[in-house]
């Protein structure tokens, strides 16, 4: 007995280890395929069938990389010459017509938040563009890199696709963390970002990251405006987590609506526990008397909230952010749900009548891409990108792309409030308009058809 | 206060459950279990799956419960085929191992999408300072304070707790004295598993909706767990209810509030040091 269990004792190790690997495979977008033993990189491609949504649906491959490279996962969205339109043949099979034109997006698509499908809206557009003969004849090759909630990575990331892959710019990312850790290497390199989500403060407040959402600091403002001004509530309240980095965002939301508005939050929380029980301040909010409270929050804390306003017997009006506008939400808490109100940073992507959302719903649904806010963006950065390389004249190069990202005159786009900007500005943030969303029996109802501005 | 000691009364059985869940496996295995919560979060959550399948509640929980059993009784059998001389250090360390694993599992099962929590019985409550107390919260706390009592009474009183006790001790011992050494651990963390699935239903709606969340109670689990030294239940049950009314307490007070998710720790830090107070410095350490 004793013999044999010193035996299986040297199985232990190997045990611990595939536990190890089994954790690191263990993320819940995108399951890398195996890469070649000469790339370990986190790098994550987007072009074939290794992506994978947050649902666990299979993203659907674009086109067929022709130009992979053997060494590395990287891979182009360039299409063989089967998916080449007509008379692209006669161009000559799988040579497209010089370089092509790299474009980078570093997003957080593994680890405690994932927003994989910002990526792969910006994929689709690219391939739309690739199949119709790409940029002057240059096909566009688009490289994603995961940050995995993990500052170093982004570091890396970044890095890697300035000095190893050779971007122009970079476009569509969507991450937590990455212009916080990357806003000063892109000042340093010249390079240039359309986001398609950021989120963290450093994105709205750098010369170099031009992002086509909201994001969570604008929306706030806008948020409050919105419970004060439109909806008339007498007592406004706000609840956010303890973020340190974030603190001093939220406190400019809260004094950009007092600014405008010139009324004061009747009770505030922004030390809220990320993992903890809400009861508490959801208690709070009633017992100071709060009309509405705009809270910014992840989908499962709005869930989490709404249940716990319903267990309670709470009246309070909830505001949150467009991080709850999904249709996970919509469904899980059903008539649970009903009075919760978001801000949609873009077009409300659940409004089927919307004209604005035609090319964007047809082009996601061919391409397999789930329908939500984050596609939106990607979509929006990706699209006009394409625009700012149609309108260069001359090579693309890195420079030619800052150049023509600084002088770009203001774009309406149509799917957001206020026009698209980049220019020369040190900080930028062009979208600051919202449309309301509300749950009423487990569907999105647009609340608000003209966009809520900030005056 | 009645108010904010209502209102942490969800956390608080959360606390103490998972805390003397985790005393209770030390004890009688002599192994710090940080793949409790985990073992919890993934009955859970398939429980919640079930549902949302159109299982009935109480249905889809004893599915749940039988479920965490089964991972913690396969545990147990790792445990006790592959790891029964290995020290304690390295028990605990491979139990890090099955917590990355299971974290892994769950995200790749459930992803990050919300999952609507479905209490045992929607819209009953009791209320107590203005706040409504549900019924599953009460089930908990009663729950919590059940499995107090049982783990006091078996460790102390009963044939059973000793040979447990003589078992994590020192298993090889043990055996040739004639306990069912292999049986036992098995039995000890099937158990511990069904507990945590339980554990997770009944604190699940007062929880944010996703998977990560519940399986980071194993923080505050493991603090109230630290507070009784990992050795005696009701002060880490105690401990779990205090530190839960410390964290909802202090949310009231906008100089300490952003502090708050550290006061647990400070609070458990400060009762270690009094616990000591007597002992000589050397000796301590």
């Amino acid at each position: 007995m004793r013999n044999r269990t010193n035996g299986l004792r040297h199985l232990a190790p190997a045990m611990i280890v595939l536990a190890l690997i089994a954790s690191g495979c263990g993320d819940d977008d995108l399951a890398p395929d195996a890469e070649s033993p000469a790339d370990t990189t986190p790098e994550v491609t987007t072009d074939g069938d290794e992506a994978s949504t947050d649902d666990g649906e299979e993203a659907q491959p674009q086109q067929e990389p022709s130009t992979t490279d053997d060494n590395t996962s990287t891979a182009t969205t360039t299409p063989t010459t089967s998916e080449a339109p007509a008379g692209q043949d006669d161009v000559g099979p799988e040579e497209p017509a010089g370089e092509p034109i790299r474009l980078g997006a570093i997003s957080t698509l593994t680890g405690p938040a994932s927003f994989p499908e910002s990526h792969l809206a910006a994929q689709a557009v690219f391939d739309r563009v690739n199949a119709a003969g790409g940029i002057g004849g240059r096909m566009i090759e688009y490289i994603v890199e995961d940050d995995g909630f993990d500052p170093g990575l982004a570091s890396q990331a970044a890095r890697r696709l300035a000095d190893e892959v050779g971007v122009v710019a970079l476009v569509g990312s969507a991450s937590i963390l990455e212009c916080a850790v990357n806003a000063g290497f892109y000042v340093e390199t010249g390079l240039y970002s359309i986001q398609g989500t950021g989120i963290d403060p450093v994105c709205f407040a750098t010369s170099n990251i031009s992002p086509v959402n909201t994001g969570p600091f604008f929306s706030d403002a806008v948020a409050l405006y919105y419970a004060s001004e439109e909806l008339a509530a007498d007592s406004v309240c706000f609840g956010a987590f303890d973020v340190p980095d974030f603190q001093p965002a939220y406190a400019e939301a809260v004094a950009e609506w007092t600014a405008v508005t010139g009324k004061q939050l009747t009770y505030s929380d922004t030390a809220l526990i990320f993992d903890g029980d809400l009861t508490p301040f959801m208690l709070e909010l009633e017992s100071n008397g709060c009309d509405a409270a705009v809270v910014q929050a992840n989908d499962f804390h709005y869930v989490a909230m709404m249940q716990i306003r319903e267990a309670q017997g709470l009246d309070v009006q909830i505001i949150g952010l467009t991080s709850g506008y999904t249709e996970a939400v919509a469904e899980q808490l059903g008539a649970t749900g009903n009075g919760l109100v978001l801000a949609s940073e873009f077009e409300p992507f659940t409004d089927v009548e919307s004209e604005a959302l035609g090319d964007w719903r047809d082009l996601m649904n061919a391409a397999g891409v789930p329908l939500t806010s984050f596609a939106e963006g990607g979509y929006l950065a990706a699209t006009i990108m394409v625009g700012v390389l149609e309108g260069i004249e001359g090579d693309i190069t890195r420079e030619s792309v800052a150049a023509a990202l600084l002088g770009l005159e203001p774009i309406d786009t149509g799917l957001t409030g206020t026009p698209y900007a980049f220019g020369k500005g040190e900080a930028h943030g062009s979208n600051r308009a919202a449309k309301f969303v509300e749950l009423v029996d487990g569907a999105w109802v647009v609340k608000t058809p003209e966009w809520i501005i900030v005056p | 206060m009645i108010r904010s000691l209502a209102a942490s009364l969800s956390s608080g059985a959360a606390y103490a459950l998972f805390g003397v869940c985790i005393v209770l496996v030390y004890r009688m295995t002599g192994t710090l279990n940080f793949a409790l919560t985990a073992v919890g979060a993934l009955s859970a959550f398939a429980m919640l799956a079930l549902v949302e399948g159109g299982a009935a509640v109480a249905s889809a929980s004893v599915v749940a419960v039988a479920l965490g059993g089964a991972i913690g009784a396969l545990m147990g059998s790792v445990f006790a085929t592959w790891f029964r001389d290995s020290d304690r250090l390295t028990r605990s360390t491979v139990t890090i191992a099955v917590l990355l694993g299971l974290l892994a599992t769950g995200f790749r099962i459930f992803g990050d999408k919300p999952r609507a929590s479905r209490p045992f019985f929607p819209g009953r409550f009791e209320e107590l300072g203005g706040v409504r107390i549900t019924y599953d919260t009460i089930m908990a706390v009663v729950f919590a304070l059940a499995i107090t009592a049982a783990a006091s009474l078996v460790l102390h009183r009963t044939r059973l707790g000793v040979r447990l006790r003589a078992m994590a001790e020192d298993s090889t011992t043990a055996e040739l004295t004639g306990v069912p050494v292999g049986a036992l651990t098995v039995a000890v963390w099937g158990v511990s598993g069904s507990i945590a699935a339980l554990g997770a239903i009944l604190v699940g709606p007062s929880r944010p909706a996703a998977f990560a969340p519940l399986v980071f109670l194993l923080l505050p689990g493991f603090a109230a767990g630290l507070a009784g030294r990992f050795s005696r239940v009701w002060p880490t049950s105690a401990t779990g209810f205090v530190v839960a009314f410390v964290e909802t307490y202090s949310g009231r007070f906008t100089g300490i509030s952003r502090y708050r998710g550290a006061i647990p720790f400070l609070f458990i830090l400060v009762l270690l040091l009094w616990q000591r107070r007597s002992e000589v410095w050397d000796d301590a350490r």
